[in-house]
């Protein structure tokens, strides 16, 4: 009797020892992000969350643009950050064929990034948000009840019968053909040279800015689809029902080697990207950019609310 | 008593300070974060403004007082302007405010040039004052009631200060971080551009390398160098898994230390130059007289002589090396630029000042700090 419970004591001991030790060995994890409130925003949840689970998380948020961040995962400097898949395609498979019209359908454009990435760089995507942050038009309110306008074909009828437009975009915005031209293409309108403000590198906080105050007569603005400020700037984004635009969908990056030693990242992370639905990414990036708060306070809250921190 | 010769300097503030209270908005007020807001006028905020705006005057009227009488008068008005304002501000702003848990108050034009005008009127004051530790009172006095104000939460509904209040956590540390690359910078600028300068002016073939060199260094756009930089450190790193433990990577500290490092180079390099050059022939001749050899000729003739300009040298990069350190955020190693390059992405000009304004103080601290340190390190004769 004595010494069965000595044994059972023994086993505990040595169950409880092997659990310690593994818990210990979760390891450092390096977390980037790009320099935007949104990237900002799912980096700090990407950090809770692992460190949450027992992992040592180094955090570089922001890390830097698109480029520096990128090359930070590639050379290993990160290990994990989240990405968009339309970003992705455009950026980083230049010499790959791309089958027309895959960009603007979601699963495919995912399905083609989480191919070739994991072929060309040995960097796994995981599950994607089920929100689309792509370009878009956005006018304000006032001028979209007074002329009825909705989706992009009644904007494109507008233009051509001669209704004023004056749109603010970055200069990539209007020279990328799957940018605003894709939309000119696809809806058949055609804007002249002084209807378009073009501002080089501006975000679309500020374009959204400048048409919400209607700067320099602008009255219509880039936009991405899940900004949190369109709504309380008083402006309404132009759905795109031709589907003109590539599919933007945020996903965690992960290099592959680090996924191979800590599978479960994947089962961590999963979770919380497939809750991220459009409404939820408007309604988070809102406090950030209109409520000022701290990107990790936002990503905290909302983790803790459903239940993925205790 | 009263005297044709005013002071320009303090009606000058006087005038820029009045137009602006008049014609300028003093505050702005945003429904929200990010969209535009209504200026409003000091004036149309209460009784406050006519009293600032006769203080003002009364200080307008006394330049044209003797400067015995003068000095001290605008002394103090000055002083109560810059505080006036101040408090003005922070009880306006929590005014304009009310309940609202959205809508921002920031600073408009007005109240920034007051700000500005008061500095001219203690100038003003501090060119007439002939009591060193009069002037230095004058000048403490403005700055320790704004601390004062500052700490007791006065200004607490300014938009500036709402975003300082929702990064209490990261504020001071990049503050820190911001500190910690400026002058680790400066000190591998040294080690590199000191040894530099005095080989440029031993030798008039390496003077125009060194100088093209390090100017030719400069021109590179800072952004480029930073992103460039990640290959080689990364590669470094890989073939060198130690240096890892020392905090090297690809990213973060290392090569935003390199990338200032870099750009902190020519003021040193030159100011060494610079500083050896000016040393007098006549000077280094009469050491040579002395039978001073090479050694005893260089510590004890050009060092001493140069020394003033090799300092200047420091602290042009010092200062420079502050400001360059926000570029650092855009490579992961962090710093102010955190709050501006942030603020700049979301159109939050409240974020930028967050970022930008500690950027100006320490600039500004620095560059006391190397004058003070400049004027005990020089030796007597020399100055």
């Amino acid at each position: 009797m004595n010494r069965k419970r000595l044994q059972s004591l023994g086993l505990l001991l040595a169950v409880t020892l092997t659990s310690l030790a593994l818990a210990q060995q979760k390891g450092t994890v390096a977390i980037g992000s790009k320099l935007d409130s949104e990237g900002q925003l799912l980096g700090q949840m990407m950090r809770l969350t692992l460190e949450h689970a027992g992992f040592t998380v180094k955090a570089q948020i922001p890390t830097g643009n698109t480029f520096v961040t990128r090359k930070a995962l590639i050379e290993g400097q990160i290990d994990i950050y989240p990405e968009y898949t339309g970003s992705a395609i455009n950026n980083f498979f230049k010499g790959q064929k791309i089958p027309d019209g895959a960009p603007s359908r979601a699963a495919q454009s995912f399905a083609i990034v989480k191919t070739l990435d994991l072929k060309l760089n040995n960097i796994s995507w995981l599950e994607r948000a089920p929100a689309n942050n792509t370009f878009a038009v956005a006018i304000p309110k006032t001028l979209a009840v007074r002329e009825g306008l909705k989706s992009l074909v009644n904007l494109a009828a507008y233009v051509n019968k001669g209704g004023v437009l004056k749109i603010v975009g970055s200069q990539e915005f209007f020279e990328r053909s799957d940018a605003f031209p894709s939309f000119e293409k696809a809806y058949g309108f055609k804007l002249k040279a002084d209807q378009k403000v073009v501002i080089a590198g501006a975000t679309t906080s500020q374009t959204e800015q400048a048409a919400a105050s209607n700067t320099d007569g602008a009255n219509a603005a880039m936009a991405y689809g899940t900004d949190g400020a369109i709504a309380a700037l008083g402006l309404v984004v132009m759905t795109d029902p031709k589907g003109a635009q590539p599919v933007y969908q945020p996903a965690p990056t992960v290099r592959g080697e680090v996924l191979k030693k800590y599978p479960e990242i994947a089962g961590l992370l999963n979770p919380i990207f497939k809750g991220l639905t459009l409404p939820v990414l408007q309604n988070l990036n809102r406090q950030i950019d209109l409520e000022g708060k701290a990107p990790q306070e936002v990503a905290r809250t909302y983790l803790a609310s459903k239940g993925f921190l205790k | 008593m009263i005297l044709t010769n005013p002071n320009r300097i303090a009606i000058l503030g006087c005038l820029l300070a009045i137009s602006s209270l008049v014609l300028l908005p003093f505050l702005e007020l945003k429904a929200n974060r990010l969209v535009a807001g209504t200026g409003k006028g000091l004036l149309e905020l209460g009784a406050a403004g006519w009293w600032l705006l006769g203080l003002l005057v009364l200080v307008g009227l006394s330049a044209f007082l003797k400067p015995r009488f003068r000095a001290p008068v605008l002394a103090i008005l000055g002083n109560l302007v810059f505080i006036a304002s101040v408090i003005l501000i922070g009880a306006a702003a929590s005014s304009l405010l009310g309940s609202s848990t959205l809508a921002r108050v920031s600073i408009a034009p007005a109240a920034w040039l007051i700000l500005v005008s008061s500095s001219f009127l203690i100038f003003a004051a501090l060119n007439d004052l002939e009591n060193i530790w009069l002037k230095r009172l004058t000048l403490s006095v403005g700055i320790l009631v704004f601390l004062a104000i500052l700490l007791t939460g006065g200004l607490s509904s300014l938009s500036v200060i709402r975003e300082y209040q929702t990064r209490l956590d990261t504020f001071w540390l990049e503050v820190g971080r911001h500190l910690g690359l400026a002058f680790l910078a400066l000190l591998t600028s040294s080690l590199f551009g000191l040894p530099l300068g005095f080989w440029a002016a031993r030798s008039k073939g390496f003077e125009g390398l060194i100088l093209g060199f390090s100017s030719l260094l400069q021109t590179i756009p800072s952004l480029a160098l930073l992103a460039l930089l990640i290959t080689p450190f990364s590669a470094l790193v890989r073939a060198f898994p130690v240096l890892e433990s020392f905090g090297i990577r690809g990213i973060g500290f290392a090569p935003a230390i390199t990338a200032l490092t870099v750009y902190g180079l020519l003021p040193i390099a030159r100011g060494v130059l610079n500083g050896l050059k000016a040393v007098p022939e006549t000077a280094l001749e009469a050491g040579r007289g002395m039978g001073m050899t090479p050694n005893q000729l260089f510590s004890g003739v050009e060092l001493p002589l140069a020394l003033g300009l090799i300092l200047n040298g420091i602290r042009t990069s010092a200062v420079q090396l502050v400001g360059l350190s926000t570029l650092s955020s855009l490579i992961g190693a962090g710093g102010l630029g955190v709050f501006i390059f942030g603020g700049l992405g979301s159109a939050a000009n409240d974020l930028v000042l967050l970022g930008a304004i500690p950027v100006l103080v320490l600039a500004v601290l620095t560059d006391a700090g190397f004058r003070t340190l400049e004027q005990a390190s020089i030796p007597k004769g020399c100055r």
